[in-house]
């Protein structure tokens, strides 16, 4: 099963992107900010990271950036959750290794649509 | 949904107590960025989450205030008393939305907000529409286009999590699409980094979405690659060709098409000869009919769509239907015997067709028939192209009939006493060509009924064949298959196979017997014995499976020997020469792989042959032979290799002047030329040196690219020599592995690292005391068995340091013309080893043939023993 990891700071985002991605078959860790969400990989493989670009704490360029330096996860897709009011930050975020965005709000289906194209 | 429109209601109303609480920090001291950034944030999770949850009203309310912030964490808006007013209003209305029974009606108080938000931002410039550049969209796309993408990533591509494969794959869901991978950009191992994009890809894709939807997948990753699409000029014959024919039709087609035009080449040389020509005439034309007949079904299904007349399936189906009217007064009863002209015809006519195949997936018509022969077969260059759409229709009956005309064929020679292979793979293809065809038709039900009968009466007579004719042919057409990959299979093979796993299966149930044993006690003796003897079975038949899987890799030289007749032919005529060519043990079989790459070789050495070993007539009948020349290409096998020859009762070479020749290039010195034999000095061809063109007519020898042949042996882990007697005529004999694939040899250390030494290559493994290897001007020398071998250390070959003991140990090499010994540390075992070829860079290492991986994973270097003598006798000069 593949796994993706959530990153949010909005829980009722986080369930909801949970709630779609475990009914199409995913397995879904959700974290909270960038820094939770290092503190949760512990090494584990992931197949995908969906991350939101504003977060107390860390934020997604950042976390972003950290995942890259990581040789195990320096390949692993990564989704950033945007806003078009961030355009700026879409950039910066692609810039740091993201592989593509979603932009905010999303239907489920964009979500798993979006998924499917970065996830083999 | 209401769970999570529940979840966020709580989430907001706690985010609206954090916002309130910033809020009124804010208020008290307007300089902290923090808090700006605190209330942004909490505004935008409420905004974001909310418009997610369903709350798209709320979602819009708090937008406008979110705006305002955002100016203000930009610094392009003040943080005034109003602002904050604003602010703590919008909680308010925000609150109120989430306690309306209708989140999406209007709330008191919501347009003074916006009203005074509007009041505090500034006018909205006029925002520029986010839309592609000019250009890029095409104007009027018509229903179904044919679009070429080059997308070349940028090195760094995957440094970016993208996968370039999800791309091809979602441009594969848009459409027909036609996928070509390019690899020139591919480094040598040296320098390949591993974590870089160095491939590109070219897309053609039929589509009815646009161009739009194709812009759209690379959206992502339009900074990390080069991107062009453009639509294709040739939109008819692309749009059909890609988009109403599955490739695979195609595929098939081009596939079951060239084993028509091999069989028309075969046919008409025979006619030709004068051999069984009923026979072949009736083979040939059945051969163009098929072509014609198959080429009509495809065209049939373009229904709608049509193609150019100039594209190579209508011209093919047209040169078919031409070169068959041409034939058929020769068929009929009395009919003339088919003169030599006539067969050049046919032969040059089957050359257009294979040229317009190999452009079948093509865009543009880049063969072009040659006018003569147009006009030689009768027809005219503008003569339309044969079955258009509008005659789908009676193309499809055509087919029909002759599909049935098989049928009847296959049943009549089906009910003899002998049901060959042959007939039943002919049957099911015409029930398969009868099914596409069906399936492509718009058919009246009456035909289709009618059709459906006719099919289940020739399914029932099937079945009412002997049982194993019958279980021989499957039920339904078969999926399409044949890629260039495939490998056609004996079925005799496959039955082997089957049963040797069937046997496997057998075997494996003897484990949790033998387990059982084990846990109830039984004697330690007795289940010793037991698993022994299962573990010999288990051995016997993972050898019988191996030998299995090998065999069906294993094709005969038949496949490479049958362009023969139609080369040597050609370039005989070309010549002025009489040739006639001998084959023998076409059926011998070699490993797929090895026969792919002695194709080219051969050709060489029977060109050489043709152009430099046969004399002319003239010349043979002065020196007393027959006027024609016999050339003699023979397989067999041979102590477990297969030998290739080419044999030719020529002139022979000219040993002297070869000799001299070499002398004069400086390849080797007078003295040793004058110390060969007759026998060395013909092996000097093979020196790269001697391989110029205006050599060959010098020495009347065969010198062109002889190195390259003999490389390209090696490379198969062959060996090749010659014999030449002078005016009798030249032989080169090719000795090969049968296959490459797995081979026995010895595992050995030297200079403490393991290698492992091909056993084929080792006549003799011997301990000799140290003492007994003397030195001689330099070269280590002893006299093993009565003869003295020069001797090598692996180790110093390799640099490493050797060991210093009492004896050595020494693996003797006799490859024919090179003997000598290799030294070793010792010898530990002997191994069945799968050999991998080095790839990339490491491919120059001559010295290995490759690498094995052990049984425990270990990765082991293969040698290569003559091209070690080779790197040691350089290094020592």
């Amino acid at each position: 099963m593949k796994r993706i990891m959530s990153i949010d700071d909005s829980p009722s985002l986080r369930q909801m992107v949970a709630l779609t991605l475990e009914s199409a078959g995913y397995e879904v860790i959700e974290a909270s900010d960038g820094r939770d969400a290092l503190s949760k990989l512990s090494g584990r493989e992931y197949h995908l990271f969906l991350t939101d670009l504003n977060m107390p704490g860390m934020d997604g360029i950042e976390l972003t950036r950290k995942l890259r330096s990581m040789p195990e996860y320096k390949f692993v897709p990564i989704v950033l959750l945007t806003t078009e009011s961030q355009q700026g930050k879409k950039m910066q975020g692609k810039a740091a290794g993201a592989t593509g965005w979603i932009v905010k709000p999303f239907q489920p289906r964009d979500l798993l649509a979006t998924v499917k194209r970065v996830m083999r | 949904m209401e769970r999570m429109r529940s979840a966020f209601r709580a989430e907001a109303l706690e985010l609206l107590e954090e916002l309130d609480t910033a809020l009124l920090a804010l208020e008290a001291g307007p300089e902290n960025r923090d808090l700006v950034h605190r209330v942004f944030r909490a505004i935008h999770t409420i905004k974001g989450s909310g418009a997610t949850a369903g709350f798209a009203h709320l979602a819009a309310v708090a937008h406008k205030v979110e705006e305002a912030f955002d100016l203000a964490r930009a610094g392009r808006l003040v943080i005034t008393g109003s602002l904050i007013d604003c602010g703590l209003k919008t909680c308010d209305v925000l609150r109120a939305i989430l306690g309306a029974e209708n989140p999406d009606a209007e709330c008191p108080g919501e347009l003074e907000v916006s009203a005074a938000l509007a009041e505090l931002l500034p006018r909205p410039e006029p925002k520029e529409e986010p839309r592609a550049p000019a250009g890029r969209q095409v104007a009027v796309e018509p229903a179904t286009s044919a679009f070429e993408i080059v997308v070349r990533p940028h090195r760094g591509l995957f440094y970016s999590g993208t996968d370039p494969i999800t791309l091809l794959d979602e441009l594969r869901a848009l459409g027909q699409a036609h996928i070509t991978a390019h690899t020139d950009g591919v480094p040598l191992f040296f320098d390949l980094d591993p974590e870089s994009c160095y491939l590109w890809w070219q897309v053609r894709l039929v589509t009815e979405r646009g161009e739009r939807p194709i812009r759209d997948v690379f959206g992502f990753v339009e900074d990390d690659c080069d991107l062009t699409i453009r639509l294709l000029e040739d939109q008819s014959s692309a749009v059909a060709l890609l988009g109403k024919i599955p490739s695979e039709s195609l595929d098939l087609f081009a596939a079951e098409c060239q084993e028509h035009l091999q069989t028309i080449e075969q046919h008409a040389l025979a006619l030709e000869s004068g051999q069984s020509s009923r026979e072949s005439l009736d083979a040939l034309f059945r051969a163009v009919h098929s072509i014609k007949g198959n080429a009509g079904l495809l065209l049939s299904q373009l229904a709608g769509a049509s193609l150019p007349g100039e594209h190579a399936l209508p011209s093919l189906a047209h040169l078919a239907h031409a070169l068959e009217s041409r034939l058929d007064p020769h068929r009929q009863a009395g009919g003339a015997p088919v003169e030599s002209a006539t067969v050049a015809l046919v032969l040059e006519t089957r050359d257009a067709m294979q040229g317009l195949l190999e452009n079948l997936g093509g865009q543009s018509p880049g063969f072009v028939l040659p006018a003569r022969l147009l006009e030689q077969l009768g027809l005219r260059k503008e003569s339309p192209g044969l079955p258009s759409n509008a005659a789908s229709d009676s193309a499809f009956r055509n087919t029909a009939a002759q599909c049935l005309e098989i049928f009847e064929n296959c049943l009549r020679e089906l009910g003899g006493a002998t049901a060959s292979r042959a007939v039943l793979k002919t049957y099911q293809r015409g029930l398969k060509t009868l099914a596409s065809a069906a399936a492509y038709q718009n058919l009246t039900p009456k035909d289709r009924k009618e059709l459906s009968e006719c099919y289940q009466s020739a399914r029932s007579k099937i079945e009412a064949a002997p049982g194993a004719v019958a279980a021989a042919i499957p039920r339904q057409a078969p999926a399409s298959a044949a890629g260039s990959t495939t490998i056609r299979i004996d079925q005799e093979k496959l039955d082997r196979l089957m049963r040797v796993v069937g046997e496997l299966l057998v075997a494996k149930g003897s484990f949790p017997m033998l387990a059982a044993k084990v846990s109830a006690g039984e004697d330690r003796v007795v289940v010793t014995r037991m698993i022994k003897e299962t573990g010999a079975g288990i051995s016997h038949i993972a050898d019988e499976l191996q030998a299995s899987v090998m065999a069906i890799r294993m094709l005969p030289v038949k496949t490479v020997f049958q362009r023969f007749p139609r080369l040597v032919r050609d370039l005989a005529r070309s010549l002025g020469k009489e040739v006639q060519l001998v084959l023998e043990g076409e059926t011998t079989e070699l490993d797929k792989t090895i026969l792919e790459q002695i194709g080219d070789p051969l050709v060489h050495l029977v060109r050489n042959a043709v152009d430099h070993g046969l004399e002319d007539p003239e010349q043979r009948r002065r020196c007393g032979k027959p006027a024609s020349g016999r050339l003699l290409l023979r397989a067999g096998n041979e102590s477990g290799n297969v030998l290739l020859q080419v044999q030719d009762d020529g002139r022979g070479l000219d040993a002297e002047a070869l000799k001299r020749k070499a002398v004069e290039k400086g390849l080797i010195t007078p003295e040793a030329a004058s110390a060969m034999s007759h026998a060395e000095a013909c092996r000097l061809v093979f020196l790269p040196g001697l391989s110029t063109a205006e050599q060959v007519t010098e020495v009347s020898g065969r010198g062109v690219g002889m190195d390259v042949v003999r490389n390209n042996i090696r490379d198969l882990q062959g060996t090749v020599d010659i014999l030449s007697t002078p005016g009798a005529g030249t032989t080169f004999s090719i000795k090969l592995p049968t296959s490459l694939i797995v081979s026995k040899g010895i595992l050995l250390e030297a200079g403490g690292q393991e290698y492992i030494l091909p056993l084929a290559s080792i006549r003799d493994m011997v301990k000799i005391p140290a003492a007994e290897a003397h030195t001689y001007s330099g070269r280590r020398i002893a006299r093993i068995r009565g003869q003295v071998y020069s001797l090598f250390s692996l180790a110093e070959i390799f640099g490493l340091p050797a060991p210093p003991g009492e004896e050595l140990s020494i693996a003797v090499i006799d490859s024919g013309k090179l003997r000598f010994g290799l030294i070793a540390d010792r010898f530990a075992s002997e191994v069945e080893v799968l050999v991998k070829p080095l790839a990339g860079g490491l491919e120059q290492c001559r010295e290995f043939h490759g690498a094995a991986i052990m049984g425990d994973g270990r990765v082991v270097l293969v040698l290569n023993p003559l091209e070690c003598h080779r790197l040691e006798a350089v290094e020592n000069r």
